[in-house]
């Protein structure tokens, strides 16, 4: 779709003379027919190469992924660790206080979280932990400080999210017929719980966790451009300002094999936790 | 000394509509070691009363208002929720009605039935297991050694009994709870179950609250049976004198409008007939008359000829033979009875027959004309000529559209009527027809009851003006006293219309009520067919015999 797009990775402010236009496009293979462009790139992928990018002269493409993806994977795990380290508890607590401040109180906050965009959750962070208490360092990415900030606004909505889920699969959980079979064994509400239905109560949540944690680990653009962090989602976004037509080619080909393998993950994850979708595979 | 008597039971449901009264100051006893059945229709209050005793109701809305519940000297109403739990599956017991949802899917059957030695910490891990073991092979699941870690959904509706009974009995409780336990099995399953259950019991010496709304069943089982209505107990006695002399005209209506196995009456009484006039007495009537003879044309009308409908089984490629070469005719005018157990291939037979399921090979002849063969678009004709009414009229009306977009629908596809205005008469009169009003035609599905829904499900079928209907178990999820409305309005159509019926069911005493003739059907076969006198009395299988021998029967005539 980039090519559709007008401009080329060549075009810039300063008009580069013809002549070398014309030698750096065959150099890159941009002046054969795209059809051919196309069986090259794929001949080059089979053997594991991505190519060279245009923008960053003498770096392959490969090579920029590797630079970028972990700093993005450490801020994806982090954040996702918060998102179920808040969002579990706070989802069984409102479950199990249905209709009472216990599940107003943190519904409210995740109806908050769900909604706030991270663009507006970022700054506020910033001013209120960096600017005004100077607690945290407000950008870049050089300690391990410099990760809780980015990770908090970025998990914080997940958390939200993963709050609803578990409130909503444990209620549903909860009014199952084999939860009344184990209340009439005389189990206590705890065994009731642990037991029994949590297993059910948090499937829902296991199916959205492979395509969020995806989504969590190819980075988030916003977030590390608010804080200055040299991620994939930032990485990504410039390569495709630039027309760097194989940065963006690898990059999605990069997140499309990792949403496959995060989504078999979970599929496998749902058949050990759930007896009736391990008969389905 | 061990007797249960529950005194005064107030349970009422708050509900933003009002206050429901449930269950409204009922009193009975159950004497140790006997079988006390607690009978009544959907929304009597008979489960109520029973998770009331285990206090297992959502509260709120269910609140308890008053009276007392004596078990061993104590009352249930007033004991702490600690003490409920240590009586919980170890003094008392329960089994529930659907087995499928009531075991936990996400653990296996052998832990689900050691856990309630563990809750109370009876005995050690493996001995628990072992014990688990021990009862379910008491209970008659078979192979158990190789279903160690089998999950509920790799078993049987029986069978997935069978393990809720081993559950509810593994502690060996003073009283057992039975709320509905046989009404989702087959009744081949059911005689077992019942009789497993009975058998058992008594070994372990528990009291068993019965609850059903079988009649029939409950006079399997129960010493003394106790009828519940609207929240109250009307009637109660000795299972002999209950159906012996009956006072309650409600008791009465409930022995009477059950279509029987000896079944004489042409038109069922219904509750309503008892409950208008005190001196009711239901007319004695032949229910075959001498009906004028069918003519040679008539005779084949509909003529299915060595039908199959196989199935390819999605993971393993097992083909599944649901149908396998059926052949029957249904006369013009008469109702041909399937009967058969679930998985027999009833409901396949009868959605192949109007085309709603591909058929594999065989012939449909409809008039002489195979409709088997027939292209899709020239099913049109045949389609408005046949209808279908399904089991459950909760799922098959829409939702979203009134009565009168549900009824307007079939005859805007068919083209029947002129205009709009002609259709709406048409919908009216449909409506008076099946004893709704013209009143309703703005309502949705859910304003109504299930009586009433299955009533607008026949007008939509009738609104095409249709020669034949296939009735796919379509009183089975009815009280008794609906179903026999529902069965005489059917009757009643067919008189006015000649309607042509194909009557699938379960119940060999509802198919026996209504059809002309019978087919039982096994594992997609035939296995039996004829007039529905001789297939009853003096049935040729062993398979149709041990069909009739489960039906629960009430072998003591009443006085009607």
């Amino acid at each position: 779709m980039t090519r559709f797009a007008p401009g080329g990775p060549f075009d810039s402010d300063k008009a580069i003379p013809d002549e070398i236009k014309i030698k750096l496009q065959s150099h890159f293979g941009l002046n054969l027919p795209l059809f051919d462009q196309y069986l090259l790139y794929m001949k080059n992928l089979l053997a594991g190469d991505l190519g060279p990018s245009f923008k960053y002269v003498g770096w392959d493409v490969s090579e920029l992924i590797s630079l970028a993806f972990p700093v993005s994977l450490s801020l994806g795990i982090s954040a996702l660790l918060i998102a179920l380290l808040i969002g579990l508890p706070a989802g069984m607590l409102a479950a199990l206080r249905k209709n009472t401040l216990w599940d107003y109180l943190p519904m409210g906050i995740a109806m908050v979280g769900v909604c706030l965009p991270s663009f507006v959750l970022g700054p506020i962070l910033i001013m209120v932990f960096a600017t005004e208490l100077k607690w945290l360092p407000a950008l870049g990415w050089y300690s391990w400080t410099d990760l809780i900030l980015p990770s908090l606004t970025l998990g914080l909505f997940y958390a939200a999210y993963v709050a609803r889920l578990t409130r909503a699969g444990m209620l549903e959980t909860l009014k199952q017929d084999y939860i009344r079979t184990a209340r009439a064994k005389g189990a206590s509400p705890s065994r009731v719980i642990l037991r029994h239905a949590i297993r059910g109560g948090l499937l829902p949540v296991v199916t959205y966790l492979g395509p969020a944690f995806a989504g969590l680990v190819s980075g988030s653009f916003i977030i590390e451009s608010i804080f200055f962090i040299p991620g994939l989602g930032k990485f990504f976004v410039t390569a495709a300002f630039n027309r760097d037509y194989t940065v963006v080619l690898g990059t999605v080909l990069f997140y499309a094999t990792l949403i496959i393998i995060l989504n078999l993950f979970v599929d496998f994850l749902q058949a050990w936790l759930d007896p009736k979708a391990r008969e389905q595979q | 000394m061990n007797d249960v008597k529950v005194h005064g039971l107030k349970t009422f449901f708050h509900t933003r509509e009002g206050v429901v009264k449930a269950v409204n100051d009922i009193n009975f006893t159950i004497p140790s070691g006997e079988v006390v059945g607690l009978v009544g229709e959907s929304g009597s209050g008979k489960s109520v009363t029973c998770h009331s005793l285990l206090q297992l109701l959502p509260t709120p809305p269910a609140k308890v208002e008053g009276g007392e519940i004596i078990f061993q000297g104590e009352d249930l109403l007033r004991a702490s929720d600690q003490k409920m739990r240590t009586l919980r599956g170890k003094s008392i017991s329960m089994i529930f009605q659907d087995p499928m949802s009531c075991l936990n899917p996400y653990m296996t059957v052998i832990e689900q039935v050691a856990e309630p030695l563990l809750i109370h910490g009876m005995v050690s891990q493996d001995k628990a297991k072992e014990e688990a073991m021990d009862m379910l092979l008491r209970v008659g699941v078979d192979k158990i050694k190789d279903r160690m870690n089998a999950y509920p959904h790799e078993f049987s509706g029986g069978m997935r009994q069978r393990a809720m009974i081993a559950m509810a009995l593994i502690t060996k409780p003073d009283l057992l709870l039975a709320d509905e336990p046989t009404t989702a099995l087959d009744v081949t399953v059911q005689a077992k179950i019942l009789k497993l259950l009975k058998q058992l019991c008594a070994e372990i010496g528990s009291s068993i609250l019965f609850v059903s709304h079988d009649l029939g069943v409950v006079a399997e089982i129960a010493d003394r049976v106790v009828v519940m209505y609207r929240g109250k107990v009307v009637e109660q006695n000795t299972t002999q004198e209950l159906f012996r002399s009956p006072t309650h005209p409600y008791v009465k209506a409930l022995i009477a409008c059950r279509p029987t196995f000896e079944g004489n009456f042409e038109i069922l009484p219904t509750v309503e007939d008892f409950m208008e006039s005190q001196s009711y007495i239901p007319q004695k009537k032949k229910l075959k008359e001498q009906s004028n003879p069918i003519t040679e044309k008539d005779k084949n009308w509909l003529k299915v000829e060595e039908l199959s409908v196989h199935f390819q089984q999605a993971n393993h490629g097992k083909t599944v033979k649901a149908v396998d070469r059926v052949t029957l005719s249904i006369p013009k005018g008469k109702t041909l009875g399937i009967v058969g157990e679930s998985g027999s291939g009833k409901t396949t037979l009868g959605r192949a027959i109007l085309r709603l399921t591909p058929i594999t090979s065989g012939k449909v002849r409809w008039q002489d004309q195979d409709i088997a063969l027939d292209k899709e678009n020239g099913l049109m004709n045949f389609r408005k000529k046949m209808q279908i009414i399904f089991q459950d009229p909760y799922a098959s009306l829409n939702p979203r559209l009134t009565i009168e977009q549900t009824l307007l629908e079939p005859m805007l596809v068919h083209k029947i009527g002129g205009n709009h205005k002609e259709r709406l008469d048409r919908v009216v009169s449909l409506l008076e027809e099946v004893g709704l009003e013209s009143s309703h035609l703005r309502r949705y599905p859910h304003e109504f009851s299930g009586g009433q829904r299955q009533r607008i499900c026949v007008a939509r079928a009738l609104s095409t003006e249709p020669e034949f209907i296939v009735c796919d178990e379509c009183v089975s999820a009815m009280d008794v006293s609906v179903q026999a409305q529902v069965l005489n309005l059917l009757h009643q159509l067919q008189k006015a219309r000649n309607l042509t019926y194909l009557f699938i069911s379960h119940d060999l005493c509802v198919v026996k009520h209504i059809a002309d003739e019978i087919a039982v059907m096994r594992a997609g076969q035939i296995e039996e067919f004829g007039k529905a006198e001789n297939i009853c009395l003096n049935p040729q299988t062993s398979y149709t015999q041990e069909l009739m021998d489960s039906i629960p029967r009430t072998s003591i005539t009443g006085t009607f």
